[in-house]
This record gives structure tokens, C-alpha cells and sequence, in this order.
């Protein structure tokens, strides 16, 4: 008996000691693996995944800096960078997010001016074939209708639908047929092809995301009060500053401008302002 | 018990109301599971189950009026004594309550009515379960085994208890019942008929006087602690067989055996007296055919006030002697004996044992889910 | 019998024991120092948390009490009868509880939007997308097979023979299971329903997929917590965390004064 318990100590505690060694040389290897090759983490606004996605494999691939990217809805990501104090770059899906950041410290926009890469304009996404023949921000509102849009608190695109509801007078009448305040760009554009609501309210590029399964019914201008802009900033927690700007000069390249366009977004203001002509654009300065 | 199949024969046998049978056999000889047949736990293949003239093989077991105790009574633990002994009853109105204390003042465990159920006594778990299948009166009432839990000297007093119950039981209500045991002088005192079971088929149906007396079958003589001498029988003279077995010839009343067989025989234990010669010991045997068998004593075990003689004669031979005759004889172990028994008193079996085919009855054991 | 010195293996499997429930304390402790009273008091006041309270419980203990409802039975039936493809069956029934609780809410949803049964039901039975009977749904769903799950060998550990004794007393299959089985599995059963109800409590991910995230509607505590987080507003993700560990705490409490009162062994 005396022998057993002798050989399952020295299994316990090999076994823990195991744990503790094995659990404290990974942990230090991911953080040397982390250091060493070049990284930035990118923070963005799901609104303008593809592109970033697509940007930042050529990045690497062109400058040998890895581009770690975390999507969500721009007021989430904003508020796990607030939470975690981390990041290096913000990117949100429209400036009142980077205004947002600047007031609580987490982006600085005097330095500089920030970039602006592409732009966006709210429309209404609907099933494809339009089955509910909608053709206007008025229909929204009728009987039966089941709508999504982004969460006004935390997504880019909902906070728009919502203010150009207000300023038309529709949000207490369509505001009834809101089912559910998706919690991010991708959420809310989602919606469409998975057949979960009839009509959104997102940007114009998410009808090109899924076209085979979505049709876009374009916001009569006079309804349009404001289009909204894909711009970042360096954040103030940054760990390798001239990656990250680096990486937001290349997003306004010309080579990137491709990929913005290849995805359906507005390179310039008069490209979107064809379908909002009286819009306003959020200014940062 | 999740076997997979366990054959009952054809079993037959009919209790009349007022009477008890005794169900005895050796361990695993089906017993208790044709015990459960009868009160519908097990679902049997082919074959009739018949209570008080209703077919009730197809019923299930809440539409048979059955009454079942079984061996370790099983009563339920979440309820009072008192609630125990009424769960069966359709109401729970006043007149349901004064049957309950009519028979609970019957069986003597007034006092227990409000107890739990734990901590009473073996004795007193008895009369709870009895109680509880008796005071919904059914027809036929089930006893497996009601003594087995209950030490040596409780049972004596149960036994009577038992008795008593049983007989008022009967008469009063005339149900029939069956009454398992593997205690032979148990169910004796019990029960006025016994069916003996052996691997899941009744081989013998009778009265207790005669199954003692006339042992039919090797199996049965087996059971009930007879010696088995297997011989061969020579010859026919004047109504007698002679048999010759192991070098000793033996000889019995002829009974329809021919010269030439193999036979059983079969002699019960308290037929042998034992002597020290070749002399006949008992006065009245002295004009009767007597067998004198020379043997020497091979073991001797105590048993109570009785001690257990072995002796080998070649074949061996077992009685019960009085303590007393052992010292007047001054027996031991090997001494020489003469083993006495009357031709009369010796029965002749054929040698092949006639078990039935089995025509079996067949089935899987499900529980209750099926029917 | 005292042993004079504890013996290592005990002392580093006590030490086992030790770390995991201090890692708990010290996570839940140093999650709750991080706000300061007054602005937590005041989050602990404001009516969505309190919309979110109401609606998590009433959805949750719908939710179990339908799980009950079905899961009882069904565990009854699975401990006591033996059947062809039992045990694929019994393997079937634990898939919802090793699938992430996401993936069966989207299961759902899909079901719902995108099959002509499943979008019958939506539109002409009960609206289950994105409304409050989707969070009863989503919870249920994640509950159910976990009863079954707990309740089974609760029924295993009855002796079936009570219910035969019961059978031969008069009483109907039904009434047996009733009168005898399930007063001697009462224990086993209200500690499966605890066990469901704070699951069902604290379900997030199939709600949030299948019922969406709208505030004041679909809002439960976990969905609320989720949305304070994403704009930042620890505050009141304090409060929700407080919330539920004070309701989890007095839940288990009560429960286990029920159970040792009834005092029959689990």
C-alpha cells in the first residue's frame, strides 16, 4: 500500500507539474510568436469586411505584415477596445463611431487627416424578386411587414436607418414592423438571404454581397439625409505604429481602390451622391 | 432477473376456493416467477390462467383480482402504514378507513398505523403486506416465501400467526391460495396440497399425504430427502421383486415392473431402523418381508435433537436417528450397523424418469409494457 | 479514524478542489470590484434591467415546466423499456446538449424561414422569429434533452418493482407510475428542475439567433449583458452579473432546503 501511494504521488505531481510547465511554456510561446513577425490588429465595423479582408492578404503578402481583423458591430468593437485597451487601428463602418472614439480616448484624430476609402449609402434590401413589392420608404410601414435593421446603439448602418426614418417622419409607423436590431453589418445583412425578415434597412454594398439572393429598392433622394463613410484611425493603443498607418495608407491606394470597387462601394463623394444628392457627410473635424 | 428466456411447461394445477397449495421446488425452478404469472407480472405465451372460472391470461394485473405478497414484502417507503395497507382501495372515504383498522385490529398492528415503514420488524412487514393484498379481498391470494427474512426465533410465532390468518382467511372469504416455500415442514404445516417444481415445470400435483407416501417421480423423491438406490431387478417371486443393487439384494412389493429393468428404488428415511444385528429389531415387522442391509456408519451430523446418519452400504442410505438410539447403539463413526425397512415400505420407479415433453410455454420476460 | 498526517495524495487533490473554487471567487469578486456602488445602484435600478428580470424568469421557468412536462415521461420510457435502436436513440438525444447552443438556434431559425413547414407554423400558428415564444423555444430546447438527460437514472434507481406490487394492488399502469413512482423520484426529479431552470436562466446563444436581441422585448438577462457590453456600458453588465449570481445563489439555497426537508435520500 505504502508503494502505490508513493507512485501516485509521483503521478500527481508530475501530472501537475506537467499542467503548470506545459500551460506556462505555451503562454510564453504564443506571446514570442506574437511579437516577433510584424502584426497589427485591426478593430473595423463589419461594414466593410470583404474589402479589409481581401486588403489585408495583399498587405501581407506585400509588406510581410500579418493583419489580424476583428468584425462586429462598430459600437461593439469600439467598447471591446474601451473594455481590453488594446488595438492598433479603428476602423468603423461611419464616422460618428470615430467621433465616439476620439471623446472617450481611444482614437486621436487631430494628428492627421483620416482617411476616408469609400462610401456608403442606405438603401432598402429585400428578398430577391421583391415578393413584397416594396418600392419606397413609405411602403416599410405597411400592415404586416416583418423589418430588420442594425442595432442603432452599436451598428453604423442602424443608427443611419433610424435618423433617416426620424427625419422622414416614418419612425413611429415602420418602427412597429421592426423585428430584431441585428447586432453588427454582417447580422443585419444576413437577414436577407436567410429569409428571417422581408426588408432591411443596411448600406447599398449588401445587396452586392449576396446579389443571388437579395435586390436592392434604392431610397428616394429627398429621403436621404445623410451617406456614410468608411475612414480610420491609428488608435492610441498602438504596439507598431508605422504598420498601422502602413496599413491605412494602402487601404486608400489606388491598387485598393479596386478591391473597393470590385465589392460595390462609392470610391468617391459623387459617385454616391448620384442617389442622395442633398446628403450631408459626417464631418471629424 | 433480465434473462432472456425462461421456459415454464404445461403446468397444471387447480386450487379450489378455501384451499391452499403449496408451491415448492428447488432454486430456480420457476416458482416465483409462475407466482408472478398468476398475478399477472409476466405476460405467458400460450396457456390459460383461469380465476374464480374468468379467464384472466390476457388481463392485466390491476384487472385481476390478485392479492401478492412477495418475499420481501415491497412496501412502498413513501407511505405510512396505515396508507400501505389502504393503497389499493378505489376510495379513501370513511368506509375505506374502517376497513383498513378492521384489519389491521385482525392482524394485531393497530399499533403501527401511523408509523413509516421503516424500522419495523420482519414480522411486522409480514402482516403489513399481508394485510394490504388481503383487505381488498381478492380471489386468489400469493405468497412468496413469507418467512425467509425472518430470523429463527420470530418465525416460530409468525408461523402460527400465519396459520391462524390464513385459515380464518379462508373460510371466511374462500379464496384460494398459493403459498411458495422451499421449507418442506413450513409448507406442510400450511397448506393442504403441494405442487413440486423442477426447471420451470410442476412434475407433481397432490395432497401432502400423498406426495409423502407415493412418491412418482425420482425427482420428487429427491426432494422430499428419500434415498435413491439405483438397482436392477432379477426377479419376480410370490408379488416381490428382488433387486439386486451395488452386491446387496433388496426386496420390494412388485408393482408392475419386469424382471430385467433398471429401477429406482426409493426409501424414505423414516422407514429404516437401525440395528446392531441381522435380528429383526421391531416387534411388529416380525411377520412382514424385511430388508436387512449390513453397512457401515459414514457420517453422522447433528440436527437439532435429531442426529443425521449417513451409512454406506454400498449405496448409501440416510436417516434420522434419536439421540437417545445413537448412544443406546453406540454408534459412531464406521461402525458396523444393520439398516431394517419393510418391502412394503420401499417404492419401485422405473428407471427412465417420465418428465413430459416439453410442450413449452415459452417467454421473454418484459415486465408490464407489453401486452 | 483520525490518520495523524493527511496524506499527500489527499492533500494535493484537496489543493485540486481549493484552485477551482478559488478561481471562481476571485474571477466573480474581481469582476464585481470593478464598478463603484453608486453608479452600479443606479444600473441596478433602470427598468430595462428590470424588463430583462421579469421577462428571463417568466420565459425560463416556462420553459422547464414544459421540459418537465415532456421530459418526464420521455425519461421514464427510456429507463424502463428496452426497444430496437435504443441506444442510437439515447445517443440522438444527447446531440442538442454537445451542440453548441448557436448552432441549435440557427438550426431553428433556418427551420422557421426557410421550410414550408417550418414557415406554416411562423406565420400562421405562433410567431417564434425574433418574439418572446422564440426565447421559450430556444431555452426549452437546450433544457429539454438535459432533463432527460438527468432524470433518467433518476427513474434507473427506482426498483420497478414497487410499480408491479402497485400493478397487482389494482392500479392502473398510469395511476402506479403516479402514486408510487413518482413520489419516490420526487428528489431526483426537483433537482433535475433546478438543474434545467438555471440553464434556461442563463441560455444565450440559441435565444439570441432565434429570438434576436430587441430591447425591451426579447431582452433577457444574458441578451441584455451581451448588448451592455457591445456599447460599453459595464455598469449595468455588473449589475446583470449581480443579478443572476444573487438569483442563482438563493435558488440552489432554497432548493436544497426542499430536498433535505423532504428528507429522503437523492
Amino acid at each position: 500500500m505504502r508503494l502505490m501511494s508513493t507512485s501516485w504521488k509521483l503521478l500527481v505531481v508530475g501530472i501537475l507539474i506537467g499542467i503548470i510547465v506545459g500551460s506556462a511554456g505555451v503562454f510564453a510561446l504564443s506571446q514570442y510568436v506574437a511579437s516577433t513577425p510584424k502584426k497589427i490588429v485591426v478593430f473595423a465595423g463589419a461594414a466593410s469586411a470583404p474589402v479589409l479582408e481581401d486588403a489585408g492578404e495583399v498587405f501581407q503578402s506585400r509588406y510581410g505584415i500579418k493583419v489580424e481583423l476583428r468584425f462586429g458591430g462598430s459600437g461593439s468593437v469600439l467598447s471591446a477596445m474601451k473594455i481590453s485597451k488594446s488595438g492598433d487601428l479603428f476602423i468603423p463602418g461611419s464616422p460618428e463611431f470615430l467621433i465616439e472614439a476620439a471623446k472617450s480616448g481611444v482614437v486621436n484624430v487631430s494628428t492627421g487627416d483620416p482617411k476616408i476609402f469609400a462610401y456608403l449609402v442606405p438603401a432598402i434590401i429585400v428578398q430577391k424578386g421583391n415578393p413584397k413589392n416594396i418600392a419606397s420608404l413609405e411602403d416599410l410601414a405597411g400592415i404586416g411587414l416583418r423589418l430588420g435593421i442594425g442595432d442603432p446603439e452599436s451598428v453604423c448602418v442602424g443608427l443611419y436607418a433610424k435618423d433617416l426614418l426620424e427625419r422622414a417622419g416614418l419612425w413611429e409607423s415602420v418602427s412597429r414592423n421592426i423585428v430584431v436590431y441585428a447586432q453588427s453589418c454582417d447580422a443585419t445583412a444576413a437577414l436577407i438571404p436567410t429569409k428571417a425578415v422581408d426588408a432591411i434597412i443596411g448600406w447599398h454594398v449588401f445587396q452586392s454581397w449576396t446579389p443571388d439572393k437579395a435586390d436592392i429598392v434604392w431610397i428616394s433622394p429627398d429621403k436621404i439625409p445623410k451617406i456614410g463613410y468608411i475612414a480610420g484611425a491609428v488608435s492610441n493603443f498602438v504596439q507598431d505604429r508605422q504598420s498601422a498607418e502602413a496599413f491605412l495608407d494602402f487601404l486608400a491606394s489606388k491598387d485598393a481602390q479596386a478591391i473597393w470597387a470590385r465589392y460595390g462601394y462609392f470610391a468617391t463623394e459623387e459617385d454616391a451622391k448620384v442617389h442622395a444628392p442633398i446628403a450631408e457627410i459626417e464631418s471629424l473635424w | 432477473m433480465k434473462l432472456g428466456d425462461f421456459a415454464l411447461d404445461r403446468i397444471n394445477f387447480e386450487v379450489a376456493g378455501g384451499e391452499c397449495i403449496a408451491l415448492v421446488g428447488p432454486n430456480g425452478s420457476g416458482k416465483t416467477t409462475l407466482l408472478e404469472s398468476i398475478a399477472g407480472i409476466h405476460q405467458i405465451g400460450t396457456g390459460r390462467i383461469e380465476i374464480n372460472g374468468v379467464d384472466v391470461t390476457r388481463l392485466a394485473p390491476e384487472n385481476r383480482k390478485v392479492g401478492y405478497v412477495p418475499y420481501d414484502c415491497l412496501l412502498f417507503p413513501h407511505l405510512r402504514v396505515d396508507q400501505n395497507i389502504g393503497f389499493g382501495l378505489r376510495n379513501k372515504d370513511a368506509i375505506a378507513k374502517r376497513q383498513i383498522s378492521e384489519i389491521m385490529d385482525w392482524l394485531d398492528i393497530s399499533h403501527l398505523k401511523d408509523r413509516s415503514t421503516k424500522g419495523l420488524s420482519a414480522g411486522e412487514k409480514q402482516k403489513v403486506a399481508l394485510a394490504r393484498a388481503l383487505v381488498r379481498h381478492p380471489d386468489v391470494l400469493l405468497l412468496d416465501e413469507p418467512f425467509s427474512a425472518v430470523d429463527a426465533n420470530s418465525r416460530m410465532q409468525l408461523v402460527e400467526d400465519l396459520q391462524r390468518i390464513l385459515s380464518q382467511a379462508r373460510s371466511t372469504y374462500g379464496y384460494a391460495s398459493v403459498y411458495v416455500s422451499h421449507d418442506l415442514s413450513e409448507a406442510q404445516l400450511m397448506t393442504s396440497q403441494v405442487a413440486i417444481m423442477n426447471s420451470g415445470s410442476v412434475e407433481h400435483v397432490g395432497s401432502w399425504e400423498e406426495t409423502i407416501r407415493d412418491p412418482k417421480s425420482r425427482f420428487v423423491a429427491e426432494f422430499m430427502g428419500y434415498n435413491i438406490i439405483h438397482g436392477h431387478i432379477d426377479s419376480i417371486e410370490n408379488g416381490f421383486a428382488i433387486i439386486e443393487a451395488e452386491g446387496q439384494t433388496l426386496c420390494a412389493v412388485s408393482t408392475g415392473l419386469m424382471p430385467g429393468q433398471d429401477t429406482i428404488v426409493v426409501v424414505k428415511p423414516q422407514s429404516i431402523s437401525l440395528s446392531l444385528d441381522r435380528s429383526v429389531r421391531k416387534k411388529s415387522w416380525c411377520h412382514c418381508k424385511c430388508n436387512v442391509i449390513e453397512g457401515s456408519v459414514a457420517a453422522i451430523r447433528g440436527k437439532g435433537s435429531l442426529a443425521q446418519v449417513s451409512i454406506d452400504a454400498g449405496f448409501a442410505l440416510s436417516l434420522n436417528v434419536g439421540l437417545d438410539v445413537l448412544e443406546e447403539l453406540e454408534l459412531g463413526l464406521g461402525s458396523k450397523v444393520f439398516a431394517q425397512f419393510k418391502a412394503s415400505d420401499v417404492t419401485l420407479l422405473p428407471a427412465m424418469t417420465s418428465s413430459d415433453q416439453k410442450i413449452s410455454i415459452s417467454y421473454k420476460e418484459k415486465g408490464l409494457d407489453t401486452i | 479514524m483520525k490518520q495523524k498526517k493527511a496524506s499527500t495524495f489527499g492533500i494535493l487533490s484537496g489543493g485540486c478542489l481549493i484552485f477551482l473554487s478559488l478561481f471562481l471567487l476571485v474571477v466573480i469578486f474581481s469582476a464585481l470590484m470593478f464598478t463603484n456602488p453608486t453608479t452600479l445602484g443606479s444600473a441596478l435600478l433602470s427598468k430595462e434591467i428590470h424588463f430583462a428580470v421579469a421577462l428571463t424568469l417568466v420565459t425560463a421557468s416556462i420553459a422547464t415546466l414544459l421540459a418537465l412536462v415532456v421530459g418526464i415521461p420521455a425519461a421514464y420510457f427510456l429507463s424502463r423499456t428496452e426497444f430496437i435502436g435504443k441506444n442510437m436513440l439515447d445517443a440522438l438525444i444527447n446531440i442538442p446538449i454537445a451542440l453548441p447552443p448557436v448552432a441549435l438556434g440557427t438550426a431553428l431559425l433556418i427551420f422557421f424561414t426557410n421550410t414550408p413547414v417550418g414557415s406554416f407554423i411562423d406565420n400562421s400558428i405562433v410567431r417564434f422569429v425574433f418574439e418572446v415564444p422564440g426565447i421559450i423555444l430556444a431555452q426549452f430546447s437546450v433544457v429539454s434533452v438535459l432533463a432527460v438527460r438527468l432524470m433518467k437514472p433518476v427513474f434507473d434507481g427506482i426498483d420497478p418493482r414497487y410499480e408491479r406490487i402497485a400493478r397487482t394492488l389494482g392500479q392502473s399502469e398510469f395511476k402506479s407510475f403516479v402514486k408510487v413512482t413518482l413520489p419516490l423520484a420526487k428528489n431526483g426529479v426537483f433537482g433535475a428542475a433546478v438543474l434545467a431552470w438555471a440553464r434556461a436562466m442563463g441560455e444565450f446563444g440559441a435565444t439570441v439567433t432565434l429570438a434576436g436581441a430587441t430591447r425591451f422585448k426579447t431582452e433577457t438577462l444574458s441578451i441584455a449583458m451581451f448588448l451592455n457590453l457591445s456599447v460599453a456600458d459595464l455598469d449595468s453588465a455588473m449589475a446583470i452579473i449581480l443579478i443572476l449570481l444573487v438569483l442563482t445563489v438563493l435558488v440552489l439555497f432554497v432548493s436544497r432546503k426542499i430536498v433535505y426537508r423532504g428528507a429522503v435520500t437523492s
